[in-house]
């Protein structure tokens, strides 16, 4: 290649120069160069319309010109560099080639004429041709004389083949073409390619400057070994060398400006070398209105049009753009020259349209001329409505891939604001650039222009210019007709499904709502928004499509991990960028390597909501809380965070975050059981036994259980009346109502349990089967424990848990056989409360599991819970003793109470103090569900600490406290003795403050007299106020009845002690309605004075008189709920009047009783 | 455009369900499963009519469980580009409003309302309001479908009122 082609040693060219060279010799008068007209042009022009020159615009040009210069220098030099190195070169290594060379050099098309002539005369032929002649006449002079001597026909003929076969083969002088093209090629031995990657646009320069270094060095001590440097047009941003080794590139390269040697010197392998130089530019085909693109100078990236092509042929064309006129004041400008910032380097002035007065103000009425018809002439460049418009070479410009976007496109039309009044046609416009690469077979297009103009039909082949298309419709219908890809455009329907490839639009798809010429406007199928894009950008989506697959790697609504404990779900696909919606309900944009996918995540998650049921992907469900949101569930992490969907959410793309325990299903959903629960064998499949992460769900096991229950009504129409279970129906309930024998479904969270005895009201999950009366059953049957009994080891540890929190607590369901057994003996109304209670508690378990059956293991683990955490030692022992008291049987029983127990008994002592106060607090949790409070009111105590006690116990009457308890726990030696029991029995009564009766709750029927004590009742009421025996909460039952304000009858309440600091105390008001907590309260006196007033401040209003209705608000749980009319007053207590049924006088305490306010 | 359609699937039940009501269980889940989703290939499944056949079922080794190929036969909705249809506006906004044909949305684009027909973003309601009719949500309105998107389990589409006779349902 470098031969013949290459005819210089270090030779600069580009596409256009070689062409133009070859021009140049040939046809010189025509005087094409475009640098050299440019000159021209500058004295044409100049002269004329010269005004004072701008100095930047003066470097500019200068630069220009400086370049131009060089590169004719380049071409000048050529020559004589040029020779003289052929000569060395040939001489040493090509001679064969040469010879070859000389004499196709004719065929070559890029040879230059002039060449020829050089390479003629330089091929030094003669002294080669003349030895191997030379040579060969005095062999065969030798020969002919050998051959006479003995002369053989065979050998003759031989000798004659081989000559003429060495002849074919080695020399090719015959007149075949195609074979020394062949040859021509470069092979191993020739100098390498090397490319260098450079500053785009500055290639030109870099070979300029390369080839200036080369030359200068060439007679120097060590001459840079580069054969030849040019770079191809076609191939911005690399320019390439020829040599033999990749130091003289390094060295050619060492120092010039512009070259990125980091970025390698790579070598070009010999079979690309040659198309290399053949890849040719494209012809420019430029035409009126045609967008372009500037490439150089001030203007580099600007969007032109081109308005004129007149002067085509000479490589000139006339274009019109926005101009970037330095509108800085004059002073300022000066100012920063000053600065040491060259005039015009670094800002470039923003692209405005020509505006005279700005212009004219800034630089002076002389430097603005006006021309005809409104234009201006500034610096030599002409404005017509604020364009500049200014012939350029073509080089300049660039016409491929110019992809004008809207906001472009609609500068020029004079529209700034928005892209929605653009003119259509300048889009159409832009639009003729079309090339056949937008277009596809099966594509539907329009005939927009041309003898077609409205043929519609499918494109059946595409080539580049030139496509097929199968008309529809018309005369032509059915027959392919070929028509210039340009003069297509894409056609789309309304309704069509369609994605975008191009733009910053791209991947986006949507459906078409309208079709305006080439401007479609599209529905995202993302986000409800619309996008107007092009026709040509589009194309007709698959009919099913199948979003997950479409995408890539990250989808809509997909899983991704922030970190490895964040998640987030992706509600928009932003190109390279992800929009993401974290389970804080942040949103942040992400860029795909910022997050990993969490596949699958999908089709495995699910999470229990507030309701206790499954929720999975896909489920519609609606927030309990906050802003009530509802959404279809798109993803959930850890069963916590549950991302949820709604289209109709404008925040985020319509996802939005919850906890699942703050969801509830939209549509019922049945109990069905579920696979998972049974199943036990899944259940084992969680990690650690199930016991570890999430608490066990709430057990809604067995709800039969509640059937026979008393019940009161807490909401709806039927509230305040009593009734029994009588079935259970999902989340209802079937009551059969105490007043009038009917039997109503009433949703359970509306139902609460009420205490046959003490009349007091429970939630109804908790108490279980002793609420119910039944106590002596109670006791085991209760235990639902589910995991526990499988799995000691779990239960153990759930016990330790909670021990840990409420030690008292723990410890007093230890005992639960014991309560229950004791219950069961002692009708005591407590006993029925508390002891009933204690069992319940469901998978508080842990303190049930001591049931009977696991006596040892549930044994020690209460034990532990109990004094655990603060007498370790004690703890150990009492754990021991329960258990022992399940070997023994009756040992262990003697529970005790618990409250007072910790003071007073000697060593266990301390343990039991934190225990009374838990079990305060329980108390006040009053209704929360099992699930927290575990140990709330309800439950037993007593029992835990069995036997034990012996010793300490006794003393008890005279501080209440210290009486109760027994708790011996802590001595294990009581253990055995099974009868310590006797201890607290009668004793505590009195003592046990808590109790809220006040009542003496001893039992002593029991044996082991141990039965007792609740403290849960106790708690309950530790009513400070002296709301004696009624929940604060009494009022949330009953309703339209005359309350009183007093102090907060709650205990630990957090609210102030008086409402309103007291200012209504003592005021009368009919309690009208609830929500929530907050009574709705009229005032008798003036019935315009309302109030909202929390539960916890209202009394009951206790008759006055008699002849009142009154409602028993507290008292014997038979009469709990029951109206009836006052008659007669002694001590505090009321007869009431007798009604059918009474079986003698009724008489009730007036502290049980509230007046009615209407009926 | 509703059709009765004999469709098929296929159900996986767990051991713990084998017994005497496996049948009862099978109908229920099979109901359950298939009543409200929707398909792209057959489009909404509305109700179950009839099961055809339940299958036999096969356990399938190492799980344990049954799979029973249940034939059925269930009226679909599948929408169709030029149908006319009814339904009620659920959202409206600047692009145009949302109508549900019962379990299909409708998307009618601002484009493709009379062009006498202007959005009102102030009404409250949001509202389209013309001379003689208005659009805000829960409006009953008859839309012409003009393109359906889909997927493998969502049917979405996109309707004109831009015609005669389309638009607003009046109740009279």
């Amino acid at each position: 290649m470098s031969d013949n082609e290459g005819s210089s040693p270090v030779d600069v060219k580009s596409d256009d120069e070689v062409e133009e060279r070859r021009v140049i010799t040939k046809k010189r008068p025509r005087v094409v160069d475009p640098d050299e007209e440019d000159d021209a042009d500058d004295v044409a022009v100049q002269p004329t319309h010269h005004v004072e020159k701008d100095d930047e615009e003066d470097v500019d040009e200068e630069d220009e010109d400086d370049e131009d210069e060089d590169e004719d220098e380049d071409e000048d030099e050529e020559g004589g560099g040029e020779r003289r190195r052929k000569r060395r070169r040939k001489q040493k290594k090509f001679r064969f080639l040469d010879v070859e060379a000389e004499v196709d050099d004719e065929d070559e098309e890029e040879d230059e004429d002039n060449d020829y002539g050089d390479v003629a005369e330089f091929i030094d032929e003669a002294p080669e041709e003349a030895v191997t002649q030379d040579d060969y006449a005095h062999r065969r002079l030798d020969r002919t004389f050998g051959r006479n001597e003995e002369e053989d026909v065979q050998d003759i003929v031989q000798r004659l083949k081989e000559r003429h076969a060495r002849t074919a083969a080695a020399r090719y002088n015959g007149d075949s073409d195609a074979v020394p093209q062949r040859l021509l090629m470069p092979g191993v031995n020739d100098p390498s390619l090397w490319k260098v990657i450079v500053k785009t646009g500055r290639e030109h320069a870099i070979c300029a400057s390369i080839f200036r270094k080369v030359f200068s060095q060439q007679y120097s001590a060590n001459p840079i070994e580069v054969i030849s440097v040019f770079c191809r047009d076609s191939l911005p941003g690399m320019i390439f060398l020829e040599a033999r080794q990749s130091a003289s590139v390094s060295a050619a390269l060492n120092g010039i400006v512009g070259t990125f040697m980091s970025r390698g010197v790579s070598l070009v392998p010999i079979e690309e070398m040659a198309p290399l130089l053949k890849i040719k530019k494209k012809d420019v085909h430029l035409t009126p209105f045609m967008w372009v693109r500037m490439k150089r100078g001030k203007y580099a990236g600007d969007l032109a049009q081109v308005v004129d092509v007149d002067q085509i042929t000479s490589g000139v064309v006339g274009i019109k753009f926005i101009p970037r006129i330095d509108l800085t004041p004059r002073e300022k400008r000066k100012e920063r020259a000053a600065n040491g910032k060259s005039g015009t380097s670094g800002i470039r002035p923003p692209a405005r349209l020509f505006a005279y007065d700005d212009v004219r103000k800034i630089y002076g009425r002389s430097s603005v001329r006006q021309g005809a018809q409104s234009s201006y002439f500034f610096e030599n460049d002409e404005y017509i409505d604020g364009f500049c418009i200014k012939d350029v070479k073509i080089p300049t410009i660039e016409s491929e891939s110019v992809n004008p976007t809207l906001e472009e496109i609609s500068r020029f039309s004079g529209d700034d604001q928005s892209t929605a009044n653009f003119d259509l046609s300048a889009i159409a416009d832009a639009n003729k650039n079309l090339t056949a690469s937008g277009l596809f077979p099966g594509d539907k297009v329009e005939v927009y222009e041309g003898e077609q103009t409205g043929l519609y039909g499918t494109v059946e082949t595409v080539t580049p210019d030139i496509i097929a298309i199968k008309a529809v419709g018309g005369d032509v219908h059915g027959q392919t007709i070929e028509v210039q890809s340009r003069s297509v455009r894409k056609r789309f329907e309304v309704g069509e499904h369609v994605k975008v490839l191009s733009g910053k639009n791209a991947e986006l798809s949507g459906m078409v709502v309208e079709v305006k010429g080439d401007v479609v406007t599209l529905m995202s199928d993302q986000g409800e928004q619309e996008i107007k894009v092009f026709s040509k950008d589009i194309r007709k989506a698959a009919d099913t499509t199948n979003l997950t697959a479409q995408k890539g790697l990250y989808d809509l609504h997909d899983m991704v991990m922030l970190d490895s404990t964040t998640s987030a779900v992706v509600t928009k696909v932003e190109g390279g960028l992800l929009r993401v919606l974290d389970q804080n309900g942040a949103s942040r944009s992400v860029t795909p390597e910022q997050v990993t996918i969490r596949r699958d995540n999908k089709r495995f998650a699910v999470a229990t909501d507030s309701q206790g049921n499954d929720m999975k992907v896909g489920d519609n469900m609606k927030e309990v809380e906050g802003e009530n949101r509802q959404g279809e569930i798109i993803n959930i992490f850890r069963s916590l965070f549950v991302f949820l969907h709604n289209r109709e959410l404008t925040e985020n793309h319509g996802v939005f975050v919850a906890r699942a325990a703050s969801l509830v299903s939209v549509t019922p959903k049945t109990a069905t059981s579920d696979l998972g629960k049974l199943n036990p064998t899944l259940n084992q499949q969680l990690p650690s036994g199930g016991a570890s992460l999430m608490p066990p769900p709430a057990v809604n096991v067995n709800r039969n259980r509640l059937v026979n229950t008393l019940v009161v009504v807490t909401k709806g129409t039927s509230k305040g009346l009593m009734g029994i279970i009588r079935d259970i129906q999902g989340d209802n309930a079937r009551v059969e109502l105490k007043t009038n024998n009917k039997t109503l479904t009433i949703a359970m969270t509306s139902l609460k349990r009420k205490d046959q005895k003490t009349g007091q009201t429970y939630p109804l999950e908790f108490g279980g089967p002793y609420a119910g009366g039944r106590p002596g059953v109670g006791g085991y049957d209760v235990n639902p424990y589910s995991g526990a009994p499988m799995d000691p080891a779990a239960g153990g540890q759930t016990p330790g848990q909670f021990g840990g929190r409420t030690p008292g607590s723990r410890f007093g369901q230890t005992p639960n056989p014991y309560a229950a057994n004791v219950a069961g003996k002692t009708p005591n109304p407590y006993a029925g409360g508390a002891g009933g209670r204690t069992p319940a508690p469901g998978w508080g378990a842990g303190g049930k599991t001591p049931a009977p059956g696991y006596g040892n293991a549930g044994g020690k683990t209460p034990g532990w819970a109990g004094s655990g955490g603060k007498t370790p030692a004690h703890g150990f022992d009492g754990g021991r003793t329960p258990a022992w008291s399940a070997n023994g049987g009756g040992g262990g029983k003697t529970p005790n109470t618990y409250g007072a127990a910790p003071r007073a008994g000697p060593s266990g002592g301390q343990t039991p103090a934190p225990q009374g106060s838990m079990y305060g607090a329980g108390a006040e949790a009053g209704g929360s569900r099992f699930g927290n409070g575990t140990f709330n009111a309800p439950t037993p105590y007593g029992g835990p600490t069995p036997g034990v006690l012996s010793a300490p116990t006794p003393a008890a009457p005279s501080n209440p406290y210290a009486a109760p308890t027994p708790y011996g726990a802590p001595t294990p030696f009581a253990a055995p003795t099974p009868f310590a029991a006797p201890t607290p029995g009668a004793t505590l009564s009195a003592p046990t403050p808590g109790v809220q009766l006040g009542a003496p709750t001893p039992y002593g029927g029991t044996p082991f007299g141990a039965p007792t004590p609740y403290g849960g009742a106790a708690g309950g009421v530790s009513v400070p106020s002296g709301l004696a025996g009624i929940p604060w909460d009494w009022a949330l039952d009953f309703r339209n009845v005359i309350v009183e304000v007093g102090p907060s009858s709650r205990p630990g309440t957090r609210n102030p002690l008086h409402f309103q600091r007291g200012l209504l105390d003592g005021r009368r008001f009919g309690y009208d309605s609830i929500s929530g907590e907050i009574a709705h309260c009229i005032n008798l006196d003036d019935p315009s004075m309302t109030e909202e007033i929390p539960a916890e401040y209202l009394k009951p209003t206790r008759p006055d008189g008699p002849g009142q209705v009154v409602v028993c608000v507290a008292g014997p749980m038979d009469q709990r709920g029951s109206q009836r009319t006052t008659q007669y007053e002694n001590g505090g207590s009321w007869m009431m009047e007798s009604e059918v049924g009474d079986m003698g006088a009724l008489i009730l305490d007036g502290a049980d009783l509230c007046r009615i306010w209407k009926t | 455009m509703f059709f009765l359609r004999e469709l098929t699937h296929t159900i996986l039940l767990h051991p713990s369900y084998f017994g005497a009501q496996l049948e009862d269980y099978l109908k229920q889940k099979l109901y359950e499963d298939v009543e409200g989703t929707c398909s792209g290939k057959h489009g909404y499944i509305i109700s179950v009519i009839t099961i055809s056949d339940i299958g036999e079922g096969k356990i399938i080794p190492s799980t344990g469980q049954a799979r029973f190929k249940t034939t059925y036969t269930a009226i679909v909705m599948k929408p169709f580009k030029g149908e006319v249809v009814d339904g009620r506006v659920v959202n409206v906004n600047k692009m145009g409003f949302f109508a549900m044909v019962g379990p299909l949305q409708v998307f009618v684009s601002c484009h493709l309302t009379h062009s006498d027909m202007k959005f009102d973003p102030n009404a409250s309601p949001q509202c389209y309001r013309s001379n003689d009719e208005i659009i805000q949500k829960d409006t009953k309105v008859r839309m012409q479908i003009v393109g359906c998107r889909v997927e493998a389990n969502d049917i979405f589409a996109i309707g004109t009122i831009k015609k005669d006779f389309l638009g607003q349902i009046r109740e009279d």
